[in-house]
């Protein structure tokens, strides 16, 4: 599989982090789709076929603790990243969720290491890789 | 004195010479006597135990007695505070003398007496009496007050000394008389002590001043002083007294305060520090995220080794110190993921002695003293060795030159009314931890500040985060810790965790991986031992639930009727005093009927039922048990519908803190 085979959708409400998402994983390849909110998040996923969630723990309005029990109705297959600022790991937490947990990550994330591990997750042919 | 009548006895057997006294006693103008007599000595002792006469007159010659014996035995023997006259029908100088020697008040001639000579002689005598009587209580007050009282002469020695100088100083009366004052005072006050004398020989008196005084065997006692002149009658300074108060008590008790509100404001400080932490973590984090996000776009298309590549990776260098600082400083907010398990000091000391091997400067003798039966405590392992690593590598910056460095465990009671300690802990059971090394020392001022959260005295390397850091995992372990240090020649700090009951060795579990339940409902938990309840609380609120506490049933009903929501859960002691368990619950279950009830308790079922405490329909879980349990007993018990039954028997004994 390639990257262009895959829409990434990343929730972050900070724009400039958005726009980094967006810079490198648009470079990669990938389709990306961006949300600022939850609320967001959910329209998105219910309009685009989408392959993979990256997500701010803390969002302004309806948060990522609110989208859990929606993931885990409608897309339990959909894997997660979970992305926070703060240092509480709920890493066990999240795994009991029903939904398809796939990493925490603490912020700063090293845009490297999420790229890596994306490509892991989506089973990304690394000759594919632009 | 003069209006009074004077009431006299007179041990004489000679009737007539009786009656002659009487005609004499009764010629004195403008007084009044009340004369009786007592013809033998048994019958004038016999009065005199009575106390009832003013003045005794007792003849010489008594029969078969002396009036010698009489005055003996009531001077020696019974004390008696009444003046004695002795009279005699003929003048005797020896006899004189004897009775003098004995304590009589005068000696009289029957044949030279008068009426005159008579009265003269009693009210000399009862006067000089009542003036005796007057000093001797002074002297009294001063020898056997508990103060020090003390006498010195212009040179300043020492010319007098109380009992409660002999006990605050050590020295016996004997063995500081006649020595100079200088003696009490401390190397460093000898000064002061010259001062205040030259003050006092002016002619002026130094009122309460609050100093230092040195005791026999080399202690200093904490003293209010007040040191005035002692003068003659015609107002010529003939020295000096003293009077002192030891104060230490009081001193001890202030520099407590002193110690521990110092510790209360550390403790706001680092709870600020930790707030501010928490609340810019996140948007700090997510700058960090910006800046080392373009610096990582960037460096992908710059070429490697090429112009400002270098530069760049500088940048996301310092990304990831910014963010390892964030960490530390969220540690004092208490966000840092922990996990609470029972720690023994001695396995992690252990554990941790091949790393030290490793860290450790060869010119540094290192050893680690592990005090026998250690108890457990409560923390996160993890934590515990970051602050060993922490306080070892610490002890070791501070001896360049090499030198000791000790890692000692012990366990400690500390008593109700423990005294003469200098650090400040409530009564209790703890582990106590010391670090020990001898290097160079800390200044008071440095002392004070070291676990300030950015103090550090390592100009180029320090963060000043490693004891401040330190500090926070310590307290929140409910711990304590003290430094002590002496500059030049090393440091201690002393560390206490509260103890867990246990002594015996529990088998180390592998962390754990399985999920604990978690809710967000309210509980109620009573519990009158304090460790326990926090414990059970912290545990609790980890899991999310609001967690409500109280110390005993009166305080849980109070708490309840304070709180507007729901309250789905009462965990109570089965045994406390006052109000027990089950009457909490029915006082409870009155204005909240839905409310769910479990108890804990180190009795048996059987014990409890049989004392009423509890009845079949109640949750019971026993002493000792798991945290992790607890808290998923708890869940389920939430979950069920209705009030079911739920009896738990005992459980692992991972935590038991009785």
């Amino acid at each position: 599989m390639k990257c262009s085979d895959f829409t990434i959708m990343f929730a972050e409400d900070n724009l400039s982090i958005q726009k980094i998402y967006e810079k490198n994983f648009l470079k990669e390849g990938y389709n990306v789709l961006l949300a600022d909110h939850g609320a967001q998040v959910m329209a998105g996923l219910k309009e685009s076929k989408v392959d993979l969630l990256v997500t701010d723990l803390e969002m302004p309005g309806m948060n990522t603790f609110d989208l859990f029990p929606v993931l885990k109705k409608d897309h339990p297959k959909l894997p997660v990243i979970i992305v926070s600022g703060h240092y509480v790991d709920f890493k066990t937490e999240f795994e009991s969720k029903g939904f398809n947990f796939k990493l925490f990550l603490s912020k700063p994330v090293s845009v490297g290491v999420l790229k890596e591990k994306i490509r892991e997750i989506l089973k990304i042919d690394p000759a594919e890789v632009k | 004195m003069s209006d009074k009548t004077i009431r006299v006895l007179v041990i004489e057997d000679n009737l007539e010479d009786f009656q002659i006294l009487r005609i004499l006693f009764s010629k004195v103008k403008n007084r009044q006597y009340e004369v009786q007599n007592a013809a033998r000595l048994s019958d004038g002792l016999n009065e005199l135990r009575r106390h009832e006469h003013d003045v005794y007159l007792v003849d010489y010659k008594l029969g078969a007695d002396s009036g010698m014996d009489f005055l003996r035995q009531a001077i020696e023997v019974e004390k008696c505070q009444a003046p004695i006259i002795f009279l005699t029908g003929f003048g005797d100088y020896e006899l004189d003398i004897e009775a003098m020697r004995l304590g009589a008040a005068d000696f009289l001639n029957k044949n030279k007496l008068d009426s005159d000579i008579l009265e003269r002689s009693i009210r000399y005598a009862l006067e000089r009496k009542r003036s005796e009587a007057g000093r001797s209580q002074l002297e009294a007050i001063l020898l056997q007050s508990a103060d020090a009282v003390m006498g010195t002469d212009l040179e300043g020695t020492v010319t007098a000394w109380n009992h409660g100088a002999e006990v605050m100083f050590g020295y016996e009366a004997a063995d500081i008389i006649g020595k100079t004052v200088t003696i009490l005072s401390p190397d460093d006050r000898k000064e002061q002590i010259t001062k205040i004398r030259e003050m006092v020989l002016t002619g002026q008196a130094v009122g309460s001043y609050e100093t230092v005084r040195k005791k026999k065997d080399g202690s200093f006692v904490d003293v209010s002083a007040s040191v005035s002149p002692i003068k003659d009658l015609q107002g010529k300074i003939l020295g000096a007294s003293a009077i002192l108060r030891d104060i230490s008590e009081r001193k001890q008790a202030e520099a407590g305060q002193k110690k521990h509100e110092e510790q209360i404001r550390l403790a706001q400080k680092m709870d600020a520090v930790g707030r501010l932490a928490g609340g810019v973590a996140h948007d700090f984090n997510n700058l960090l995220s910006v800046i080392g996000g373009n610096a990582e776009f960037l460096t992908e298309i710059l070429k490697k080794e090429g112009p400002g590549w270098e530069e760049l990776q500088e940048v996301q260098k310092a990304v990831r110190q910014g963010a390892e600082l964030t960490k530390q400083l969220l540690v004092f907010g208490k966000k840092q993921v922990s996990q609470a398990q029972s720690v023994n000091l001695n396995e992690i000391s252990a554990d941790m002695n091949k790393m030290f091997k490793r860290v450790i400067d060869a010119a540094i003798d290192l050893s680690i003293l592990q005090g026998k039966d250690l108890k457990h405590i409560q923390a996160d392992p993890g934590q515990i060795q970051q602050v060993i690593l922490n306080l070892v590598l610490n002890a070791q910056d501070a001896m360049p030159k090499g030198g000791t460095l000790i890692v000692e465990t012990k366990n400690v009671e500390i008593g109700e009314f423990e005294d003469g300690r200098d650090d400040y802990l409530p009564p209790g059971s703890y582990v106590e931890l010391d670090v020990t090394d001898t290097g160079m020392g800390m200044t008071p001022e440095v002392q004070q500040r070291i676990f300030e959260p950015f103090f550090t005295t390592k100009a180029d390397k320090g963060t000043g985060l490693g004891l401040a850091s330190v500090y926070a995992i310590v307290k929140a372990w409910s711990g304590f810790i003290f430094v002590h240090s002496t500059l030049g020649s090393g440091t201690t700090f002393c560390l206490f965790f509260p103890a867990l009951g246990q002594v015996e060795k529990v088998e180390t579990k592998p962390i754990q991986q399985t999920l604990i339940p978690r809710g967000t409902e309210t509980l109620l938990v009573a519990e009158d031992q304090e460790s326990l309840r926090k414990v059970w609380v912290r545990t609790l609120e980890k899991q999310g639930y609001l967690v409500l506490q109280a110390g005993d049933g009166a305080e849980a009903v109070q708490k309840a009727s304070e709180y507007g929501g729901t309250i789905d859960l009462l965990l109570t002691d089965a045994m406390m005093p006052k109000m027990n368990g089950k009457e909490l619950a029915d006082a409870l279950k009155k204005t909240r009927p839905q409310i769910k009830v479990v108890f804990i308790s180190g009795y048996p079922h059987e014990v409890l039922s049989e004392q009423g405490i509890l009845d079949a329909h109640i949750h019971l879980i026993q002493k000792p048990f798991e945290l992790d349990l607890l808290a998923g007993q708890i869940r389920k018990i939430l979950d069920e519908k209705g009030i079911g039954l739920r009896f738990l028997t005992k459980g692992s004994s991972q935590f038991d803190a009785d």
